[in-house]
């Protein structure tokens, strides 16, 4: 399963972005090939609603869960009907990396 | 003759902490005043995520009048527990989520849970079976 996570920037020790839509890097990890591609916010720059085109590049990718530290609530309804799941990270002292072992914890 | 009944709100993510407490010299043990679901859910749509009051009031499928009367209710409560150096306890009110979500226990994030049967759900990161389900029906 592919996760994409919200990152602050593109290295892998960044933390995770307290908003999905504004983060800057999407960190998407396969927990079956256990690799990470990191990819640009594809809505980097427009204003407003960003949601439709971060959803279309992520389902584009096959990704089925995304955790940020808050969604918003345009974007909660575009994830909810594509059936990705979302994870609310309220501690967002968290880094991408942290994240990474926990999944990979469960594959082991 | 009994009222009409209030229609649901509809809330989309759960606030992310039980109540806030005041600290320092009058903050005794006050009486909490108790914040709904929906109040706090009103407030954090705009003012935090900047709508306009009739764009919020179609998220929460409620009319405009009704979202304005709830805007105004949390306002006043907040206003309320600052001014008596009283804690806040959020509540659920008459919330209805749009989405299924559950709290782990143990390492305290949300989630929802998509395609999934309610026998295996468990905390997707660490596992946990010690999970809170957020609904209010």
């Amino acid at each position: 399963m592919k996760t994409a996570i919200a990152a602050q920037n593109s290295s892998s020790e960044t933390l995770i972005d307290k908003h999905f839509g504004k983060c800057s890097h999407f960190h998407i990890y396969d927990d079956i090939s256990r690799t990470t591609e990191v990819m640009d916010n594809p809505a980097q720059g427009i204003k407003g609603c960003k949601g439709d085109v971060i959803v279309d590049e992520l389902i584009a990718k096959n990704v089925k869960r995304v955790i940020a530290g808050d969604f918003g609530t345009k974007v909660q309804q575009l994830l909810n009907q594509n059936q990705i799941q979302m994870i609310i990270h309220p501690d967002i002292r968290i880094s991408v990396s942290e994240i990474i072992e926990l999944l990979n914890l469960k594959n082991s | 003759m009994s009222p009409r009944p209030k229609n649901n709100r509809t809330v989309f993510d759960p606030p992310k902490f039980k109540g806030y407490k005041p600290f320092g010299y009058y903050a005794g043990d006050n009486e909490p005043v108790f914040l709904l679901f929906e109040e706090y859910s009103a407030l954090k749509l705009c003012d935090y995520e900047l709508m306009t009051q009739s764009q919020a009031a179609q998220v929460m499928n409620i009319s405009r009048p009704t979202f304005t009367r709830l805007y105004e209710s949390a306002r006043r409560k907040i206003a309320l527990a600052l001014a008596e150096a009283r804690p806040i306890e959020v509540e659920k009110g008459r919330a209805y989520f749009s989405n299924d979500w559950y709290n782990c226990r143990a390492c305290n994030i949300f989630f929802t849970a998509p395609e999934m049967d309610l026998s295996s759900i468990r905390c997707p990161l660490c596992q946990s079976k010690n999970l809170e389900e957020i609904t209010t029906n």
